[in-house]
């Protein structure tokens, strides 16, 4: 037992991870005690709104062959890496030049762009209705300009509509930690990469995207996590395209008391994001170094 | 300092390119703002385009609407506590993912801290309920917070450590050479180093908390957060008094900040 | 106990919070000299209701009033299920809900003698078997109202049935709401099933076909109030199957907002004003029960909400306008197919899933 709390130097696990154990033991206690229960029930059954105990695996047979939680799977899988590209496609450049081409404004620009989450999510995204519906903002512009004679209606309880919130709230979650890798770079390696006769598309490949891959990663993992569990925005402002797979989740634990069958769903999608985000991590070695 | 985060050289077409994408990224990041701050002065009683008229009667009735302004108050109490939590937990999370760990001792711990920011809300919400249900513990604001916790340190942490990386560990060394207690390296070297990515990840964590709804629902007893607050009133009726409420707390921040940035400029720091 | 049993026990949805109150159980029941002071605490849907403005008789004469809103039937049931019984002392409950959360020893009977004022309220509810049981009542209706049509008379000048809500003429300009127990019970009305909460498998699969027929004339499905004004506020629609709750404030802005029973039948609801099991203020709560079906409550409901009354008492006090508006007519009430509890509730939700994603 003891050899386990050494490391090979001979220094104690307790000296070498100090207060480590503060909020491993919370994380314990709040997230994975719960969690390994989940787990169990995702193997049991419901008898009458009651849980009953068992093992099977008729949850997850239903959570991913049938047909309509296997096309809500697909769509939700689908959405999220489009809004995923659509926010690194902007949020990064967005980044860079806040964090390397501004001086003076540098800090104010920063909150500015993270700012917008002070305001609740749900106005945010019914804000949107007024901006992109028949008679809304965009249709109105277009109107006058006479570039239709008639209102664009795709615009609005459309995918187009959901992309375009989805990507709007979750921005500032891309743009902040690309924000902290770019800033911290040392400015001297451009004028290194200048001097040695890089162009600037060489610069870009060579040099500050993989030093800014991390935040990059970060960001994307953020945002693609909170677009698989998104399911108000799509609800509202998404029509007729259809369900996602966090409102099918929400379904099956508030209305109708299949915690084994939103237990197996959870499961599933955790697996995907899991996945993902280890390769992520370990790529990036966010999980430590690998001197 | 100054000289790491010396300009990046770029070209003039680059350059203008880049900019107009940003200011074309606030634009769209403002956009539902603006529209909700002109929705808060606009004399109808419907969310349209363009303003009908202009009034003061939304802000009016938020501050008689003691639903709203008790979830106000709640939500800001829950959202301090949590990153005040949070940000402990998080700086020696960070520190041991990036400095300490090794080989699959960092696999491992990285997966640990990631793992509640991986998982859907909603099912972190059941979790807790029955976290709470089974050691007996009345819910209330104590519950929201305790639960709000651990969603955001995950983020607080990722945040921290991601600047963490970048910051020579030659640095801490060098300070443990010279006999600085570890205390002492902390608050001379790392912390200051630190503190843009503490900052931002203190501000991120309590947005995050102060607009979390479902977690919330899920865990609150007779007191709710205004996100709460929110989705009730818009699930049994409509009033543009949501708009108000809105760019109160907008405005509010911008004075906030303007004031903190004048601090900045006047310390010289 | 065997941990499977503890987990079993604690998990199931009823349980969930019950252990959790327990221990504050003993601290509620103990005399307080504040206890007065403290106020009620009221679980009850939307915020609207509890404005001060329609509270303050009873405030000023009696304790103040706390509401908790809760913002969907089902998760109601959870909360209180799951041991919200010990954070309320009353609470708002939809009629279909009031049997089986006595039948889960949630709420106490009401002591009619603590409710004067329940003389007054309309037979059908004072009667109704929603709220009666083994002799006794179980919760006092005080709210009622029914979800029908709401059409923009520029659009569509007359609606009677509800064939508008299929009429291919209405494509894309429709919207139903996004909930089975409205859209599928709607979708039987118009097929002529007598009985839409007891259908089975193969009319289920017939209201499917219809649905799935009507999602191209869907602009989007509506979830909250707040969503289904929205679309008529901007134009997006011309027809949906809606809450009262909209008309109001469309027509305030001037769009001419046209509301109607269809032939084919109307979706009621009322709410149960319930004491809550173990409670120590059940005076006051049914004190609150006798307010909320008294004579000033009722009309200031009508005034700020729109919304429907029970009580003779207070429709007494009311102009004929405002008796109009909030549409009292009592003779009316036999055309409301009142929400019933679904035996087959997961079928439903499948069924209206199909729809949705199909």
């Amino acid at each position: 037992m003891r050899s386990l709390l050494l490391t090979r130097d001979g220094e104690s696990a307790i000296r070498r991870y100090g207060l480590l154990g503060i909020p491993l033991a919370y994380l314990l206690v709040f997230f994975f005690v719960p969690l390994a229960l989940m787990l169990v029930i995702s193997f049991w059954r419901v008898d009458n709104y009651h849980l009953v105990p068992a093992f099977t695996l008729g949850n997850y047979t239903e959570a991913l062959t049938a047909p309509l939680n296997a096309r809500v799977l697909w769509r939700t899988i689908e959405l999220s890496i489009v809004v995923t590209v659509v926010a690194a496609a902007i949020g990064y450049p967005t980044a860079f030049f806040v964090a390397r081409r501004v001086t003076r404004f540098r800090r104010v620009l920063i909150v500015l762009a993270v700012l917008p989450l002070w305001t609740s999510y749900l106005i945010r995204s019914f804000a949107w209705i007024p901006i992109l519906s028949r008679n809304g903002v965009i249709n109105q512009a277009l109107l006058a300009l006479g570039v239709t004679d008639q209102p664009v209606t795709w615009l609005l309880y459309s995918n187009f509509a959901v992309v375009v919130a989805l990507v709007g709230v979750y921005l500032p979650y891309m743009i902040l930690p690309c924000y902290a890798v770019l800033e911290r770079l040392d400015g001297r390696l451009f004028e290194a990469a200048d001097d040695l006769g890089a162009s600037g598309a060489q610069t870009f490949w060579y040099v500050l995207l993989p030093l800014s891959a991390p935040g990059v990663a970060v960001g994307s993992l953020f945002v693609f996590i909170m677009a698989m569990g998104s399911y108000v925005t799509p609800a509202l402002l998404g029509g007729t395209s259809g369900t996602l797979i966090g409102q099918r989740i929400a379904v099956q634990y508030l209305d109708l008391s299949n915690q084994p069958l939103g237990s197996a769903m959870s499961v599933v999608i955790m697996a995907i994001i899991v996945v993902l985000a280890t390769l992520i991590l370990r790529r990036y070695s966010l999980g430590g170094e690998t001197r | 300092m100054s000289k790491a985060v010396a300009m990046t050289p770029l070209t003039q077409r680059g350059n203008a390119a880049l900019s107009a994408l940003t200011g074309l990224v606030f634009v769209y990041l403002y956009a539902p703002i603006v529209v909700m701050v002109l929705l808060a002065f606009n004399d109808s009683d419907l969310a349209v385009l363009p303003l009908r008229g202009v009034t003061l009667r939304w802000f009016a009735k938020i501050f008689e609407d003691e639903h709203l302004m008790e979830g106000l108050r709640n939500s800001i109490m829950v959202a301090v506590a949590a990153v005040a939590i949070a940000v402990p937990l998080g700086l020696i999370l960070s520190h041991a993912l990036v400095r300490k760990a090794r080989g699959r001792a960092a696999g491992a711990l990285a997966a640990i801290v990631s793992a509640p920011m991986q998982t859907p809300k909603i099912v972190l919400a059941t979790l807790l309920l029955l976290l709470f249900s089974l050691a007996g513990i009345r819910p209330s604001l104590v519950t929201v917070t305790l639960s709000h916790v651990v969603l955001i340190l995950p983020f607080v942490t990722l945040i921290i450590a991601a600047r963490l990386r970048g910051i020579d560990p030659s640095m801490e060394e060098a300070a443990a050479d010279l006999g600085a207690s570890v205390l002492r390296t902390w608050v001379s070297v790392l912390l200051p180093l630190l503190a843009p990515a503490v900052v931002a990840a203190a501000l991120l964590a309590f947005t995050i908390s102060f607009d979390e709804m479902v977690v919330s629902y899920f865990t609150i007893g007779t007191e709710s957060t205004l996100p709460v607050v929110i989705w009730s009133m818009v699930s049994y009726g409509y009033s543009q008094e949501i708009n108000a409420i809105g760019a109160v707390i907008i405005g509010t921040t911008l004075v906030l900040i303007a004031a903190a940035q004048v601090l900045q400029r006047n310390q010289r720091f | 106990m065997e941990l499977d049993q503890i987990l079993t026990n604690t998990v199931s949805r009823r349980n969930f919070m019950a252990l959790a109150g327990a221990s504050v159980l003993s601290a509620q029941g103990v005399p307080n000299a504040f206890a007065q002071a403290a106020p009620l605490n009221w679980f009850a849907f939307g915020t609207a209701y509890s404005d001060p403005y329609l509270l303050e008789p009873f405030v000023k004469a009696a304790v103040p009033v706390k509401e908790t809103p809760w913002t969907g039937a089902d998760e109601m049931l959870a909360k209180l299920r799951g041991g919200g019984s010990q954070l309320f002392d009353c609470a708002s409950i939809p009629q279909q809900f009031v049997q089986q959360v006595a039948k889960d020893g949630l709420i106490d009977a009401i002591d009619l003698a603590n409710v004067p004022n329940f003389s007054a309220v309309f037979p059908e509810f004072r009667t109704s078997p929603y709220v009666n049981a083994d002799g006794k009542l179980w919760g006092v209706p005080w709210i009622w109202g029914a979800n029908a049509i709401a059409y923009n008379k520029k659009d569509i000048p007359d609606v009677t049935s509800m064939s508008a809500l299929f009429d291919e003429k209405n494509r894309g300009r429709v919207s139903m709401r996004d909930d089975p127990e409205d859209s599928l019970a709607v979708a039987a009305l118009y097929l002529g099933i007598k009985e839409p909460f007891k259908m089975g498998d193969s009319e289920l699969q017939e209201v499917k076909k219809l649905l799935l027929k009507q999602k191209p004339l869907i602009r989007s499905y509506w979830k909250s109030v707040a969503d289904l004004q929205t679309l008529f506020a901007n134009n997006e629609i011309s027809v949906a199957w809606s809450q009262l709750a909209i008309i109001d404030p469309l027509r305030n802005a001037k769009i001419d907002m046209g509301w109607v029973w269809p032939k084919e039948g109307v979706l009621g609801f009322f709410n149960g004003q319930c004491t809550i099991k173990g409670t120590a203020r059940k005076k006051d709560a049914e004190a609150f029960a006798n307010f909320l079906i008294g004579p000033d409550y009722g009309v200031r409901l009508a005034e700020k909400t729109g919304y429907a009354t029970t009580s003779d008492l207070a429709r007494a006090k009311m102009s004929p306008d405002l008796v109009a508006k909030a549409g009292i007519d009592p003779a009316r009430l036999k055309l409301l197919k009142f929400k019933e509890l679904i035996p087959n509730r997961p079928t439903w939700q499948r069924t209206w899933d199909e729809v949705k994603a199909g």
